[in-house]
């Protein structure tokens, strides 16, 4: 008998109990917005309660592999789960209103199952129906009560999302017809070599950075997440594109072997720079709050890409990509919903007309201020230990460009946001409107911009639970 | 007892003030002026115990996880005493004053919970045990001090805050950038008396190090206003007078000379600076800074500008102190620290009460202002002969230390600088005493107002900092005053023998 | 590999390259959405392949995955319908 605790139980209620959510908001449309609200809350608590169970593993129901779904926590998992959670409770907290659009509710539980199945995902199939879930919950909550450039960008964003998909699915099948298994883990045992090896990677990378806006596959990136309501933009950002470049990982790290990686990690490189330089130039000059927001989400993807260059040969690298993977989600997401405070208070959002909000507006600053510094990677914050620890082991690898590459990047970012700055200092004209905003959004996005500053100095308990897994 | 935590408390309960200001509404004033100085006393408290501990042999060191394989450590050593003394006692006198310059101003919480971060960041700064924990303070500082360079909140405050931040937060990321690059090359970046570095770390012909110095050295330079990076502190002049004052005398260009300190003497070490031959070129800097900050003073009109690049060259007298590779001229650049801060302090609160009160911001238009605000001009006129290096004062205690220290190792070219420097001070100082105290009011000049020249908050701490700037001087051989503390310390770095450690 | 085999594949490969070029380079909405179709036909059929064992034993594994792709393109043809539909509606006020 599974007790509380073991981890059949709490792998599957990952999975189950937003599930079960999202049937609860289609039974009880009412209460369909408290309802994602607080399976977002109890999503928090499990997650924070697997923490006992990593290593674990099950099977649902029962069935093992080939046809059953097996769900894995290690702890490169739970650290995606760790900063997932926090964004998806606070952002239903702040957006109750969004919520309560007709479905929004039911696909936002419905994100939450397909984010957590990717996470806990143990085969490669069970991943491709997460990505999917995840790309269609996505893409209908991008077009949740909006005009037609929404509905436009929607449908490029699902056209992106499922052109990606169906090239990571070839690749499985591809996988599949090779070694006969879709296990993570056996397919590494078995050893692929030569084409049958380098095909599926290509198709699988092509597609998973497609989805996950490395550019130059960023073209979608920017209107899908400069379109839609300040949560959704939050999770889309935080969470959603970094399912895509977590299977990215999982298949460099746990499926190919390393001196694959190494052949590959230049082309990483090179994207990962093209990257932070695109979407930090495009931020500089955007006009629009969102529009800068989701630039600067296109250059720090950039790091993730670069990160996994250097996963091959420097032990750290992954250590590094989870921390600028979790710093950006909960700086970002805290950016998206404070910035959506900042702009409503201000009647519009031109970055260069934008004013200080007022007093009332505090928490909303401040969360601006905290996570323009992470993003931007100022100490102590979570995107400062990111980069310190990437280049110190891209260094210990002989890659001493690695270092002034990072402080550029922060430059370049620094000087986006303190467009930002300079727009919370500016006297508001006469006639501006005197905002108040329900204190709770403002209070929510400064909590997660505060965690993205609390994971600077979680380094040390970071790197050990990456360590177990490797 | 057991003090370790001493070091995190200073820096903590500066940072709990800041945040108890931001959370206290904007019409609270009394109240916030209560937290406000209650936090500044608690502050200066702290620091007390902290220095007594000290002087009774105490070492004081809190280590707090940070980075994997590098903590945040927080310690009192003489160095970071000093400068911690100093940031106490000015943010106190400070607050005084911006309580009453600020009476009738908009964004109080916004400023006065600022103006505490930014005196935690120079804690840090101050407390610092090595370089990871200083850049993360240096950073907090630029981002603590921007709103307060802005906060007038009008184009031209925009336009210098976006300036001050070009330029502070480019120098941050040289500090970042030499401090990933030491942590890569030697593991660690502790402070350590006599250098962490050791010569056994360079090979010939390995120039590595000295790149590092060079990044490093141009990361602080920027807020220790050198030559060519000193652009954005005339700029920053638009913030309202308490925090030019503690721009200029406390927080950040002191933390940019303490870093050059910091650098040369506990990361690389006198004698592997000297090997590398890395202090030539420091004096050379500093030199021409000290020179073309007080030529660009003279041209100026405007007072606060012409305090600016007053600055720009007064601080660079510390670099060139820790370039000469003497003690004695070390304990001149050291000393320095502490002397400019209350001579600089006294010269702003004196600029925003004359510009408070009677709206005068230009030095052609300051003409008798002596009969109308006197305690105010004498306060100034202390400092003001303090800069130029007259005795009984310790711009002077500075220059003699400079200039004997120079001459002892064989470096006249300093003893002519500092002659050429004081006819530069004089030269743009003296006329504007000569104007305040000889020359006729204009016609149309406010009469004197009956009873205070303005109100006490405006002229009481520029005239208790100008009575500091005597006192340190006539006391400078006291062990406990800022003299003797510098000295104590040069005598570790240079490894003199000495009786008896502070 | 059989020459049946192969063929199919070679058909697998044809239909999922197709299907990309039309998701990828069409302008029209409509097309595009025929296009990943016509991908996943492509995959769908490399997997029925995969299913006959060298000894003519069939493997069940495929047909689940299949089945299961469909489920899911189908889910994602009506999301797209529905987009269309709205941005034509959006775009005629």
């Amino acid at each position: 008998m599974p007790t509380a605790a073991s981890p059949d139980a709490v792998l599957a209620a990952l999975v189950v109990l937003p599930l079960a959510a999202t049937l609860g908001t289609l039974v009880l449309p009412r209460l369909a917005p408290a309802v994602a609200t607080a399976a977002s809350w109890a999503n928090l608590a499990l997650v924070a309660f697997a923490f006992g169970t990593i290593g674990g593993e099950t099977w649902l129901a029962g069935w093992s592999a080939p046809l059953g779904i097996g769900l894995r926590l290690d702890g490169l998992a739970w650290v995606f789960l760790a900063f997932s959670a926090p964004v998806f409770a606070l952002a239903a907290s702040a957006g109750r209103a969004t919520l309560a659009e007709d479905g929004a509710a039911t696909l936002w539980t419905t994100l939450i199952a397909g984010v957590n199945a990717i996470f806990l995902g143990a085969d490669l199939f069970n991943l491709y129906v997460g990505l999917e879930v995840v790309s269609l919950s996505a893409t209908a909550l991008t077009a949740i009560g909006a005009g037609a450039a929404a509905a436009r960008a929607a449908l490029r964003y699902l056209f992106v999302g499922l052109g990606g998909s169906l090239l990571y699915l070839m690749a499985v099948a591809s996988i599949y017809r090779a070694t006969g298994t879709l296990d993570m883990g056996l397919v590494a045992s078995i050893g692929l070599q030569g084409p049958a090896l380098a095909a599926p990677l290509a198709f699988a990378t092509a597609g998973l950075l497609l989805k996950g806006g490395v550019a130059p596959f960023h073209f979608w990136l920017p209107p899908a997440h400069g379109n839609a309501a300040p949560i959704v933009s939050a999770a889309l950002s935080a969470v959603v594109v970094k399912t895509a470049l977590y299977v990215l990982l999982r298949l460099w790290l746990d499926v190919a072997p390393q001196t694959a990686l190494a052949d590959a990690a230049p082309i990483f490189r090179a994207l990962g720079l093209l990257a932070v330089v695109v979407g930090g130039v495009a931020a500089l000059r955007a006009l629009r709050l969102k529009a800068l927001i989701a630039y600067s989400t296109v250059a720090q993807l950039g790091y993730l890409a670069l990160a996994l260059g250097f996963a091959a040969e420097a032990p750290g690298a992954t250590v590094a990509f989870a921390a600028f993977a979790a710093a950006h989600a909960l700086a970002k997401s805290g950016l998206f919903v404070a910035a959506g405070m900042i702009a409503k208070a201000n009647g519009h959002d031109e970055v260069p007309r934008l004013a200080d909000p007022g007093a009332a507006y505090g928490p909303a600053k401040a969360a601006v201020a905290i996570a323009g510094g992470a993003l931007a990677g100022l100490p102590p914050t979570g995107g400062f230990l990111a980069k310190w620890t990437l280049a110190q082991d891209a260094a210990a690898a002989g890659a001493w460009w690695v270092a002034p590459t990072l402080v550029a990047a922060g430059l370049l970012t620094a000087a986006y946001m303190a467009r930002l700055a300079t727009a919370m200092m500016r006297d508001p004209p006469e006639d501006a409107p005197a905002g108040e905003d329900g204190p709770l959004r403002g209070w929510s996005a400064l909590a997660l911009a505060s965690a993205a500053l609390l994971l600077g100095f979680l380094g040390a308990p970071l790197a050990a639970l990456l360590e177990a897994e490797r | 007892m057991s003090l370790a935590w001493l070091p995190l408390a200073i820096v903590a309960t500066t940072l709990v003030s800041g945040v108890v200001i931001f959370l206290t509404p904007d019409r609270m004033v009394r109240t916030r002026a209560a937290l406000n100085l209650l936090g500044a006393v608690a502050t200066l408290g702290l620091v007390g115990l902290l220095v007594l501990g000290v002087s009774q042999g105490g070492s004081y060191s809190t280590r707090m996880p940070f980075l994997p394989g590098a903590p945040l450590v927080l310690q009192s050593d003489a160095l970071s005493l000093l400068f911690v003394g100093l940031s106490a006692v000015l943010w106190l006198v400070t607050t005084l004053y911006a309580v009453g310059y600020l009476r009738h101003g908009a964004h109080r919480p916004r400023f006065f919970g600022f103006f505490a971060f930014c005196v935690s960041a120079t804690m840090g700064v101050a407390l610092a045990g090595n370089l990871l924990t200083f850049l993360v303070f240096y950073e907090m500082l630029t981002i603590s001090t921007y709103p307060l360079v802005t906060h007038r909140g009008d184009a031209a405050s925009l336009r210098a805050g976006r300036i001050y931040l070009a330029y502070t937060l480019g120098g941050g990321a040289m500090l970042l950038l030499g401090t990933m690059l030491l942590y890569a090359l030697h593991g660690s970046g502790e402070f350590v008396v006599g250098g962490l570095l050791s010569l056994a770390e360079t090979r010939p012909g390995d120039g590595a190090l000295t790149l590092v110095f060079a990044v490093l050295i141009a990361g602080v330079g920027v807020k220790a206003a050198l030559v060519p990076l000193h652009g954005w502190l005339p700029v920053a002049m638009v913030a309202p007078a308490p925090v030019s004052a503690l721009l200029h005398a406390v927080a950040v260009v002191k933390a940019g000379a303490f870093g050059i300190v910091r650098i040369v003497y506990d990361i690389f070490g006198q004698t592997l600076a000297e090997t590398l031959h890395l202090l030539p070129p420091l004096s050379a800097v500093a030199a021409a800074t000290i020179l073309w900050g007080s030529i660009r003073a003279l041209g100026q009109n405007d007072l606060k500008r012409r305090l600016a690049y007053s600055t720009v060259s007064q601080v660079s007298y510390i670099a060139l102190g820790v370039s000469l590779a003497h003690p004695v001229a070390a304990l001149g650049g050291i000393i320095h620290l502490v002397h400019q801060g209350i001579m600089k302090i006294t010269l702003f609160f004196c600029a925003g009460a004359i510009a408070e009160t009677t709206g005068i911001k230009k030095i052609s238009d300051m003409d008798g202002l002596g009969a109308r605000m006197p305690w105010t001009m004498s306060a100034f006129t202390v400092a003001a002969v303090g800069m130029i290096g007259l005795p009984p004062t310790v711009g002077f205690v500075t220059k003699w230390h400079l200039s004997s220290g120079a001459l002892e190792s064989g470096q006249a070219w300093v003893m002519v600088l500092m002659l050429v420097s004081s006819g530069f001070n004089a030269a743009y100082f003296l006329p504007i005493i000569r104007r305040v105290w000889f020359a006729d009011p204009p016609a149309d000049a406010l009469p004197r107002p009956k009873g205070l020249e303005a109100s006490p908050l405006l002229f009481g701490p520029p005239a208790v900092t100008a009575g500091l700037t005597v006192l340190a001087a006539l006391f400078a051989e006291s062990r406990l005053s800022p003299l003797g503390w510098a000295e104590a310390l040069v005598l570790l770095e240079f490894g003199f023998a000495f009786g008896e450690t502070p | 590999m059989s020459p049946v085999d192969l063929l199919y594949t070679a058909l697998a490969v044809a239909l999922f390259g197709l299907g990309l070029g039309a998701l990828a380079l069409s302008a029209r909405p409509l097309k595009k959405l025929l296009g990943a179709n016509v991908m996943g036909t492509g995959v769908f059929s490399l997997l029925i392949v995969t299913a006959r064992g060298p000894d003519g034993a069939t493997d069940p594994v495929p047909h689940a995955l299949v089945i299961t792709g469909i489920v899911v393109t189908v889910a994602a043809t009506g999301l797209g319908l529905a987009l269309i539909r709205r941005t034509r509606s959006a775009s005629k006020d």
